[in-house]
């Protein structure tokens, strides 16, 4: 019974969806905020504590503001109509990108933090250049950045808020779809179907599960214990 | 001359830690560096590695003004005095040097080899690192620098934090480095280790060199009464 | 060294994803509509059946009336389809056109214990006032702005109560949330105390036919009760494609409409099958004034070759 909710071609579609939005929001974020954390991590600037305490505050935005938020922007008479975003895959992992970045900001700049002088005046005195060195960093810091990519990815997945207001949860058979997990749970949960509100529910934590069963694995070999 | 200090001062604030530091480093010799804590040892051995820049004076390598370019970098290695390890295997820590000078796969793979085998640590290559003993990895970090083949080697306090019988494990293979024909600097409070291994010392005191000379003359008649001191163990670290 | 690579890797993941999402396809219609009417499921049937005729493809956005109109005038909708006549006038006016009804149904009064006997809406409610003042029921509001709600409350103005000041007194529970949680806290309470509250049909009978529910309709029918589903455009907003919709939805869509649903009864009743009377009601409670006419849409609104429906207005 749940087996045939979990492998019907509505459901698959609708979990991949929610795969390939937040995996491409994780990338998107990971993108910008890598930068911006090695910034905050290897530079002393001023203004650097602001950043930073604001960064920290941000990891707890409710999902809803920033929906909101982008919401009135990106809606055909918002500063950024013209992109055609709103209700869209591209616009909910835009938004979702937005929503993770603090965290990749936090847990990469303080990693880096953490390995900063011993590991770059190491790299250094073994002949690295300025960024070869950097690149050393980061690698240290890699568990870090990947710990990072897993915390956001799965906050990513399992949130509603962006994906609601941004996405619309659109499903219209073979078009162009918007509906992701969450959305569709909270959908089914309204309209009295709970009991594919719960096989959604599961494939949600079986993707959570998996993703960061693999992330040790790569972690593992990272780190060369192979 | 591999390597000439002229009139060096670094200050921390206001604070000077090198005071008219005036030094040669002759080429292929083992240099000890010795004196208390807080003498100023491993500022002056971060200077000479190029970590830092002193605030005045020349630096001179291989007769040429000091640019800090990444050419003059990579000729000076330094070890420092609590091991720094990047978490991953043996082999890939000490691959790390020479992955960065572009050093081919096959060539890497041979010189990871001989420097482990320098340091006695043949079968560690695909060990952990950060498992290792506090010995082991200074020997990691050793043979780190070795296998770069740089012409100097700096060494802070290299047996600082070790037992009696790794310190002999360590100072032999320093010696085994000046066999190569590589330069090396090593610090030490302890006078006997630059008694055992090195050919000239330099005696630093509050940022000051008050005795430079060959081993022999300096611990049987020393010229300044501070090293008068050291030696007769009036002056602790 | 090969780490150099990180970087290059993660801009060409960001590049692909720009083009792995497919462009804006502009035979796409963006519709807002209410949670209620969304959530029987009419909707999804209505656009695959439209897809596959017209090759058009249906966004419909589900929100509460009110936030529906926000989309429309945030330009991201190019038409409503809604049930809550009063707010749909201002609609009209300010960026409408054509508004078309397109089915009607019943709202229901239901409740947990036949405690209350009533012959119609407004005398029901007034024995709900009078009862729930004595602490012997309660009455479980959406007060959500909603359809719905905007319904509950003329009727509370037609029983003579004043639902601001009602709204305030202990037998009156406000839940301000959809239907179906709505439906859900009155069966709860309703296991300690009677309760009722006012349904749309549809999720009503998806509940009680689901086994989330035990309650019951106690009024039904009647024309104060009568809900009326309209659509109608936005202005200047892919307006060919809207009408193609539209005249879609008053033939083919009629048929979609009646055939809805697997319940005891009929969920909506298109509005191709109402008889005179019905279409009285449905023209006192969902028409506006032009012209000294009552109809479904006001001369000036009204675009392209639609026929609309007109009433006398004495006919009442
Ligand atoms: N980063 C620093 N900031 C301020 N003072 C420092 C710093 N590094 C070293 N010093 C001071 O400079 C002096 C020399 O330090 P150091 O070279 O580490 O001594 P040694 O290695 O001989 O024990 C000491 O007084 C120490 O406190
Ligand atoms: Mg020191």
């Amino acid at each position: 019974m749940l087996i045939d909710i979990i492998t019907s071609e509505e459901v698959l579609e609708i979990a991949l969806r929610s795969i390939k939005v937040s995996g491409i929001a994780t990338l998107l974020a990971l993108g910008y905020s890598i930068p911006v954390a090695m910034a905050i991590g290897f530079f002393r600037f001023p203004g650097r504590d602001y950043l930073k305490s604001f960064f920290n505050a941000m990891i707890g935005v409710p999902t809803v503001v920033l929906g909101l938020i982008l919401y009135l922007m990106l809606a055909p008479n918002g500063i950024l109509g013209r992109l055609g975003l709103l209700y869209t895959e591209m616009g909910i992992s835009i938004g979702q990108s937005l929503l993770i970045s603090p965290i990749i900001v936090s847990f990469v700049s303080n990693s880096i933090e953490a390995v900063e002088k011993e590991i770059r005046e190491l790299a250094l005195t073994l002949g690295a250049t300025d960024f070869q060195a950097s690149i050393a960093m980061i690698k240290e810091a890699s568990s870090g950045v990947l710990l990072s990519a897993i915390a956001a990815f799965n906050r990513a997945i399992a949130e509603l808020g962006i994906a609601l207001m941004i996405g619309g949860n659109i499903f219209v058979r073979g078009g162009q779809n918007t509906r992701v997990l969450t959305t569709a749970m909270q959908m089914y949960v309204s309209r009295g179907e709970i009991e594919i509100a719960i096989a959604l529910g599961l494939i949600l934590m079986a993707i959570v599960f998996i993703i960061s069963y693999l992330s040790n694995t790569v972690h593992t070999y990272l780190r060369g214990e192979t | 001359m591999i390597v000439r200090l002229e009139r060096i001062w670094k200050y921390f604030g206001s604070f000077p830690a090198l005071k008219d530091i005036n030094l040669d480093i002759r080429e292929g010799e083992i240099l000890s560096i010795i004196g208390s804590s807080g003498a100023g040892k491993t500022t002056l051995l971060r200077i000479i590695s190029m970590l830092d820049m002193p605030d005045k004076g020349v630096y001179y390598l291989k007769g040429k003004e000091n640019t800090y370019s990444i050419e003059q970098r990579r000729s000076v290695t330094m070890v420092f005095q609590k091991p720094v390890i990047f978490n991953t295997s043996v082999y890939k820590n000490i691959e790390f040097g020479l992955k960065v000078r572009g050093v081919e796969n096959g060539e890497a793979r041979k010189r990871v080899k001989e420097a482990l085998s320098m340091v006695g640590l043949e079968d560690y290559a695909k060990r952990r690192a950060k498992t290792l003993s506090g010995g082991e990895q200074q020997r990691v970090a050793i043979a780190r620098a070795v296998a770069v083949k740089p012409e100097l080697i700096v060494l802070d306090e290299p047996t600082a934090n070790l037992d009696p019988q790794n310190i002999k494990v360590i100072e032999d293979i320093i010696k085994k480095m000046a066999e190569q024909g590589i330069t090396v600097v090593f610090s030490t409070h302890n006078m006997f280790q630059a008694k055992r291994i090195a050919e000239r010392v330099v005696h630093l005191h509050e940022g000051k060199i008050v005795e430079v000379g060959n081993v022999k003359k300096i611990f049987e008649n020393p010229s300044s009464e501070v090293t008068k001191k050291f030696l007769s163990g009036e002056l602790f670290y | 060294m090969k780490y150099s690579y990180v970087v290059p890797v993660v801009i060409l993941f960001v590049l692909l994803a720009f083009i792995f999402f497919p462009s804006q396809n502009s035979r796409i219609l963006t519709i807002s509509t209410t949670t209620s009417l969304y959530d029987t499921g009419l909707l999804d049937v209505i656009a695959e059946e439209f897809m596959k005729d017209s090759g058009i493809e249906i966004h419909f956005i589900p929100k509460g009336t009110g936030a529906a109109i926000i989309d429309a005038k945030q330009g991201v909708s190019d038409g409503l389809l809604v049930h809550s006549p009063v707010l749909e006038k201002d609609f009209l006016e300010e960026m409408g056109y054509n508004r078309k009804v397109f089915a009607y149904n019943y709202f229901v009064i239901v409740g947990s214990d036949k405690k209350i006997e009533a012959s119609s809406a407004t005398e029901f409610l007034m024995k709900v006032a009078e009862y729930g003042r004595q602490g012997k029921v309660v009455w479980v509001s959406r007060d959500d702005k909603s359809g719905t709600n905007t319904k509950e409350k003329e009727l509370w103005k037609m029983a003579g109560l004043n639902y601001s000041e009602i709204k305030n007194e202990a037998w009156f529970r406000s839940t301000g949330t959809g239907m179906g949680k709505t439906l859900l806290y009155t069966n709860n309470i309703g296991k300690s105390l009677p309760a009722y509250t006012l349904s749309d049909i549809g999720t009503f009978l998806k509940f009680k036919k689901d086994g989330l529910i035990e309650l019951e309709i106690y009024v039904n029918k009647g024309e104060e009760l009568i809900n009326i589903y309209s659509m109608m455009g936005v202005r200047g907003k892919k307006e060919e494609l809207f009408m193609e919709f539209e005249k879609w939805m008053m033939d083919r869509g009629q048929k979609i409409i009646a055939e809805f649903g697997d319940y005891s009864q009929p969920l909506f009743y298109p509005i191709s099958m109402a008889d005179e009377k019905t279409l009285m009601w449905i023209a006192k409670y969902g028409f506006f004034e032009d012209n000294r006419k009552l109809t479904e849409c006001p001369l000036e609104f009204r675009k392209g070759s639609m026929g609309f429906i007109e009433v006398e207005s004495y006919a009442d």
